[in-house]
């Protein structure tokens, strides 16, 4: 208790704290107590962050093998059709294809069977569209003009179809036209030339899973045709080339990992410090007015500023405490998870302390930044609930700009650095790189220190004296009436 | 005709025992034998913690005894609840309003819950608006009443239906006086041959007033039960507090002799 | 006139609309404010790519050592890049280059020589090109021709973008050259036979609805998430805050009503929210913020119309799902605050459900249509795209549906005066589970979890020795803690806690004979299992693989002994001991066996888990004591190692894979049957 219960004789000696920080302080440990004291409290802070993260990611580590798993023993339709006189070559290319097929199959998909079996044998219908269109200019590189040329104009789909049915034997045609995924379409192109489309539909899942299928088997053809190629001409395929090439990165495991920390880590630094501060703020301006404790702390012998400011500084602090602790969440998910996918050993994350040091009085300010607003905004709300309301669209204020550091095009520049969070999240990211102190950019780096702790300021003044007003029992003016009061300075408590 | 058919409330040996983990249990009802007859009000008198918003609620089908029985207008309480709520009026300190509510939609809601049809419903409730005096408010919502005057508009909810038994936990706590007087007034007012008032208080004033018979609790037991002039000759006090006490020391007495740790 | 869910659900809304700031703070706002959230962060976007366009990045170059006419040659090509500035230079002093160019596959090597040659060049970097970006040389490569050498920051953006740019010029010449020589020598180029020309043939408005269908459900799911809530809070947490919610109660109408009432309102203002943020992004799409949607939005005609209200058709169950967990979340709080802290894990759990459909190559099938959220997910997206299959579809919005209609009647039963009343923490209602029942359960999530999070990272850490930690150190751990803990509350021998107080031979040897069978057994389960969910065959096994370099008596020990003796302390022994307190043994089993399946933490053993997991357990209560569950454990897994291909000669694994072992299964229920106990269930008080 700030001031305890004193016997009159008592009050005249009594000395509870005058000063300003002083009263903040008492007013701090008091709040955080009672917060602490709070099932919910603990709950919101610390169990749920570090069971939420990890049961998060299992689940959807298990959700991605089930549906891999399911995706892999799909099977996908492919139909083979080949315009007069390529019939021959159609079933050889269904051959070829077949085969790798089964090889990939033996070496890594045993249960993809995307069967190319109907092979055109007898097509020979005077209507099917590809005869009598006019080819296209360019083989090698034109636009895929032809499905207006092949399956007409309304529904390329459903043409298609309809000119694949009539390309297949009869028994399959009926049978087959429906489930077919994909059409190898064999043609003429200028020239005489034999071409072959690869039509699909981008809006279907399975056309989609057929179509990589198949790009994946004709690459895997042309390599190894490539590759006989050069054995006939007596050289392997790769000597072929006047020269090899080869790259060597500069960047240790500690790098890389460096790198995605600094990209990743600002957006959720941020993203958690307004999500850990936004039920303190709540809680201690909208659930004060509720649980009508307001009155109480307000009629302490005390400077109300400084009651208010240790307010503020308790939801900073909660709200700091509940970031770390998602983070950790995080953080001890997301490891565990990358070790289980192997890509464990190819970053290694290892924080310097100066680096650490440095951000600390950024996120410090960020957090005191990040409280005074959403007190500010919980402090026009009567109940816990239009509180929450009100910072669930606040909170999406400070989202937006949290991204910026997962950008890998920005750059700090000063006028970057003044933009309130966007500064501070290329800040960190700057920092976090972990480039020698000598290399840092300095110059940007004040400018977004000291961006962010005029933000700061600015927002606790204004929290400040939202806060410190007249008991808000029987205040009925509408939110604009009161900023403008607020603006006009005449809101203030009598001190 | 059975004892339960022919009085508003009856209970046969009512008990409820909470399992509270790691502390065994707590016994907050323990074997109640309780009968209120039409035409009277009767006061259940007793402290804090005493189990009489148990017994209360146990009766308003809140909770289920964990032994024993009870009747409400010859109804069993486990039988058919909904038919001993729609016969019974029930209101206590935590049964809130709508803070978004103007009085006359607070009634129309519950006039519905309790299936009246609507021109009956808009009659009975101009019925009650003139008889709380409720003119005044009428189009403010509840949230900015007085507690006086919410006081009303729960009675008033509480009486829509005009039911047979009114079981009322502790009705006037939290009042100012003359929504105090407003109170008393009107439970005395409920006294005519078909209808009973049971209602809980640990105000002894109030239940010397208003009771015809009242029953004391204490620790989960009913201690004593009649007139006040029975229980006047049963403990040989004047007032009613040294009859309260009086029958607590007794209770205490007792119940150090068989189980002295509790 | 019987009172009617209606009114009930009249009420709510009334109340809600009343309190107009929250409203617009909650639904309106937000619906508002996704779209707005969305064009920002694609501008945002937009500007890090042009500043990643217009940044001028720089490269030294040393071309000596060349053929002249390669050099010439690159010189051109790489004059040609844009904001990439080469300049020779003079490089011969950076070494430490490997001979070869080694395969990406073959670079599998150890961690530290891997970062110690970074550093070296990192230094060789800074003094040679503190300031470039990218440093390309020549070197001489084994067969004589020259291996060109990028060396780049692997850590930096810029360079990274400097390293991709001219390894495409590379590898495009590369590839010119070697298409020319197969031309000079064979006349054609024989990968020309295979050159695939890819058509896409799915209409623009297919194209466009399966875009906008991707996306669609997880902001229909964050937006009913977060406007629901509002509501769903309302009327059940914020509600029982007040003390309203007693004087509903009280009122004769059927708890059902209520609650269906309550959940009508919360689904209505769910919905409202939704379609209010469906226009206001159709609407941000028609003014051409949003390019994906633009085509979308582009053609407002019938047939587009026709599939938007049938995929949001199709996509209610999901709507309906959303506002019964919010209202069964909400009911469970005991305030406002409460259920705010439950708001943050359903929005999650809800974007994880939903998070598949983003993909294009997912197909909806009968499987995935059966999983809640996901399944009308797909269909709506199969919708927009005009490409719905009717049986998937149909099964999708059934099993939402059903699952949501047992949640409503989970929902009925929470609206129970006891328990909103009770003035002890929720459990405090005859159907509480006793203490020893939640000590049981908390240690039994708290050995998930830690096998989990703390077990598995020192598997990763050390195989062997992470192993043997997380059975003889954190599961008997456990167990004996458990044991112990139990042993001082009921006042009974700890030995008896563990399952241990009996040896009980027959039925031992019974165990046995089960085991063979019982491989057999859950090898036909796994089967079964792989026709719904079929096991990936990539990305497993690099923890498997390290375990096959082990010799087999340590496989055994690992896989079969530990887990045999310190799984079965810990839950056939402590914690079933603990669940038996409770009031139903069919639940105790199932739980402790749903325990031990979540243990093993992959989808894919869930089931064969489970169900050996209440094997064990009835073995237990049969036999009387966990001496033939262990036996039975360890040769179980035994076997089934030794059956896996590999681990020891085929004719061992062809013998344990015998029909002839059903007989002796038989014989060991036989034996388990006839040594059975009959009552001494829980450990007799000392």
């Amino acid at each position: 208790m700030t001031a305890p219960q004193h016997s009159d004789a008592l009050a005249s000696e009594a000395s509870p704290p005058q000063g300003l920080l002083p009263t903040a302080w008492t007013v701090v440990k008091k709040e955080l107590l009672t917060s602490f004291r709070d099932r919910q409290v603990w709950v919101y802070t610390v169990v749920l962050p570090l069971l939420m993260y990890p049961v998060l990611f299992w689940v959807m580590l298990q959700a991605s093998t089930v549906i891999e798993g399911r995706r892999q023993v799909r099977e996908v339709e492919v139909a083979l059709v080949a315009d007069e006189g390529l019939q021959l070559k159609a079933s050889e290319l269904g051959a070829e294809l077949r085969a790798v097929i089964d090889g990939a199959g033996a070496r890594d998909e045993p249960d993809s069977d995307p069967a190319d079996t109907p092979e055109s044998t007898g097509s020979t219908d005077p209507e099917s569209p590809a005869d009598n269109g006019p080819g296209p200019a360019e083989d090698d590189e034109a636009e895929p003009t032809n499905p207006v040329v092949l399956f007409g104009l309304t529904r390329p789909w459903g043409q298609a179809r309809a000119a694949a049915a009539l390309a297949l034997p009869a028994d399959q045609a009926k049978d087959d036209a429906d489930a077919i995924d994909a059409y190898l379409h064999m043609t003429r192109g200028p020239e005489g030339a034999v071409a072959i489309q690869l039509v699909h539909d981008s809006a279907r899942a399975n056309s989609v899973l057929a179509k990589r299928r198949l790009e994946g088997h004709f690459e895997t053809l042309s390599r190894e045709a490539r590759a006989a190629g050069a054995l006939e001409l007596g050289a392997e395929l790769g000597s072929l080339s006047s020269f090899n090439s080869g790259s060597q990165s500069t960047a240790g495991a500690k790098d890389t990992g460096a790198m995605l920390l600094s990209m990743m880590l600002p957006m959720m630094l941020i993203i958690m410090s307004v999500m850990g501060s936004f039920y303190p703020a709540v809680d201690l301006t909208a659930g004060e007015i509720e649980r009508k404790t307001e009155e109480t702390t307000l009629l302490l012998p005390v400077p109300r500023m400084g009651v208010q400011l240790g307010k503020l500084l308790a939801v900073a602090a909660a709200g700091g405490l509940a970031a770390v602790m998602n983070l950790t969440g995080i953080v001890l998910a997301a490891e565990h998870l990358l070790g289980m996918m192997g890509a464990g050993s190819r970053l290694e994350i290892e924080l310097s302390l100066p680096h650490l040091a440095l951000t600390l009085p950024l996120l410090l300010a960020f957090l005191v930044f990040v409280s005074a607003v959403l007190v500010s905004v919980a402090s026009f709300a009567k109940t816990f609930k239009q509180g929450q309301s009100m910072l669930g669209s606040a909170q999406m204020l400070f989202l937006l700009p949290a991204i910026a550091s997962s950008l890998p095009g920005l750059v700090l520049s000063p006028a970057l650095a003044a933009v309130p969070v966007v500064g501070l999240s290329m800040s960190l990211r700057t920092i976090l790189r972990g480039d020698p102190f000598g290399e840092l950019p300095w110059g940007s780096l004040a400018v977004a220190f000291l961006a962010q702790f005029i933000a700061a300021g600015l927002a606790l003044w204004v929290g400040l004296r939202l806060l410190d007003r007249e008991l808000d029992s029987g205040d009925e003016r509408t939110i604009p009436q009161r900023m403008r009061a607020l603006l006009a300075g005449r809101d203030g408590a009598p001190k | 005709m059975s004892d339960q058919d022919s009085h508003a409330i009856v209970t046969r040996s009512l008990s409820k025992v909470y399992p509270t983990p790691g502390k065994g249990e707590v016994r907050a009802l323990d074997s109640l034998d309780l009968t209120c007859s039409y035409g009277e009000i009767y006061g259940l008198l007793g402290p804090n913690g005493a189990g009489k918003s148990t017994a209360l609620r146990i009766l308003a089908t809140m909770l289920e005894p964990t032994s024993g029985q009870a009747w409400v207008h010859g109804i069993e309480v486990g039988d058919d609840p909904l038919e001993v709520r729609r016969r019974l009026g029930f209101l206590s300190a935590t049964t809130g309003l709508y803070a978004r509510l103007d009085p006359r939609e607070t009634l129309e809601y519950f006039g519905k819950l309790h299936g009246i049809p609507a021109p009956k419903l808009k009659d009975r409730i101009d019925e009650l608006i003139a008889a709380f005096k409720m003119e005044s408010f009428l189009d403010r919502r509840c949230e900015q009443l007085s507690s006086g005057q919410k006081q009303r508009v729960s009675i008033a909810r509480a009486v829509l239906h005009d039911p047979a038994v009114l079981i009322l936990d502790e009705p006037t706590t939290g009042l100012d006086i003359l929504a105090t007087s407003d109170m008393i007034e009107f439970i005395s007012a409920r006294k005519d041959g078909r209808r009973c008032v049971l209602f809980s208080t640990h105000v002894l004033s109030e239940a010397e007033r208003l009771c015809d018979r009242i029953g004391v609790l204490y620790k989960g037991k009913l201690l004593g039960s009649g007139t006040l002039a029975e229980l006047r000759a049963d403990t040989g006090k004047e007032w009613l507090d040294d009859v309260f006490r009086e029958l607590v020391a007794r209770a205490d007495a007792g119940s150090a002799e068989t189980t002295p740790a509790r | 006139m019987k009172p009617s869910w209606l009114d009930v659900a009249k009420n709510e809304l009334l109340r809600l609309v009343r309190d107009r700031r929250a409203l617009f703070l909650a639904v309106v706002l937000p619906a508002l404010l996704y779209p707005l959230l969305f064009v920002g962060m694609e501008k945002l976007e937009q500007v890090g790519e042009k500043t990643l366009e217009a940044r001028e990045l720089t490269g030294l170059v040393d071309l000596s050592g060349l053929e002249p006419d390669l050099a010439d040659e690159l010189r051109e090509r790489f004059g040609n890049l844009e904001k990439l500035e080469l300049t020779e230079a003079d490089l011969s002093q950076l070494n430490g280059l490997p001979d070869v160019v080694r395969s990406r596959r073959a670079r599998a090597e150890d961690i530290e020589v891997r970062n110690a040659r970074a550093e070296a060049f990192s230094l060789q970097m800074d003094a040679l090109a503190p300031d470039a970006d990218l440093a390309l040389v020549a070197r001489a490569g084994p067969d004589g021709r020259p291996i060109l050498w990028m060396v780049f920051d692997g850590g930096n953006v810029g360079s990274m973008e400097a390293q991709n740019r001219v390894e495409d010029t590379l590898d495009e010449l590369a590839e010119e050259q070697r298409r020319d020589a197969l031309i000079a020598g064979l006349g054609r180029d024989p990968a020309e036979d295979y050159r695939v020309e890819t058509i896409d043939a799915a209409a623009p408005e297919d194209a466009a609805g399966a875009a906008l269908g991707r996306f669609l459900p997880l902001i229909a799911v964050l937006v009913m998430v977060s406007g629901g809530a509002f509501a769903a809070l309302d009327a059940f947490a914020a509600e029982r805050e007040n003390g309203t919610l007693e004087t509903l109660l009280v009122q004769p109408v059927p708890a059902r009503t209520l609650a269906v009432g309550k959940f009508a309102a919360v689904l209505l203002v769910a919905v409202i929210a939704w379609a209010g943020n469906a226009a206001s992004l159709l609407g941000t799409a028609a003014a051409g913020l949003l390019p994906e949607a633009a085509g979308a939005a582009g053609g407002f005609d019938a047939q587009l119309l026709g599939r938007v209200g049938l995929g949001l058709l199709l996509f209610m169950p999901s709507a309906v799902l959303i506002a019964v967990a919010l209202c069964l979340v909400s009911s469970r709080a005991r305030s406002f605050r409460e259920g705010q802290n439950y708001l943050l894990p359903v929005t999650l759990a809800g974007i994880a459900l939903v998070a598949p459909a983003m993909s294009p190559d997912v197909e909806l099938d009968v499987v995935l249509a059966c999983v809640p959220l996901l399944g009308p997910s797909l269909a709506l997206r199969d919708a927009l795209s005009g490409n719905l299959s009717l049986l998937p579809a149909l099964i999708a919005v059934v099993a939402s549906l059903v699952v949501a209609a047992l949640m409503l009647t989970r929902l009925a039963s929470t609206l129970d005066a006891e328990r909103l009343l009770a003035e002890a923490p929720s459990k405090a209602s005859t159907r509480t589970p006793l203490a020893a029942v939640r000590r049981s359960q908390l240690t039994g999530g708290a050995a998930v979890l830690l096998v989990y999070l703390v077990g598995m990272r020192l598997q990763a850490w050390d195989l062997v020795p992470g192993l043997l930690i997380s059975m003889w150190g954190i599961v008997l751990g456990l167990a004996v803690w458990l044991g112990l803990l139990h042993a001082k509350r009921e006042g009974t021998s700890f030995v008896a806690e563990l399952g241990l107080s009996t040896v009980n031979p027959l039925a031992c040897l019974g165990a046995l004979l089960l085991a063979p069978g019982l491989v057999q057994g859950m090898r036909v389960l796994l089967e079964f299992q792989g026709r719904f969910i079929p096991m990936p065959t990539a990305g497993m096994g690099d923890e498997l693989a390290g375990l096959m370099e082990l010799s087999v008596p340590t496989l055994l020990l690992l896989i079969a002994v530990s887990p045999g003796i310190c799984e079965e302390l810990l839950m056939r022994g402590s914690v079933l001991s603990g669940l038996l307190r409770g009031p139903s043994r069919v639940q105790a089993i199932a739980m402790q066996a749903g325990l031990f399946a979540i243990m093993h933490a992959s989808v894919h053993r869930l089931a064969i888990t489970f169900v050996l997991g209440a094997l064990l357990g009835v073995l237990r209560l049969g036999a009387g004591t966990i001496v033939p569950c262990m036996l039975l454990h360890m040769a179980y897994n035994g076997l089934q190692l030794l059956s896996t291909t590999g681990v020891v000669a085929a004719r061992w694994g062809e013998l344990i894979l015998h029909p002839g072992w059903w007989a002796a299964f038989v014989v060991g229920l036989a034996l388990i049957w006839s040594s059975s106990v009959k009552g001494a269930l829980l450990p007799k008080k000392s």
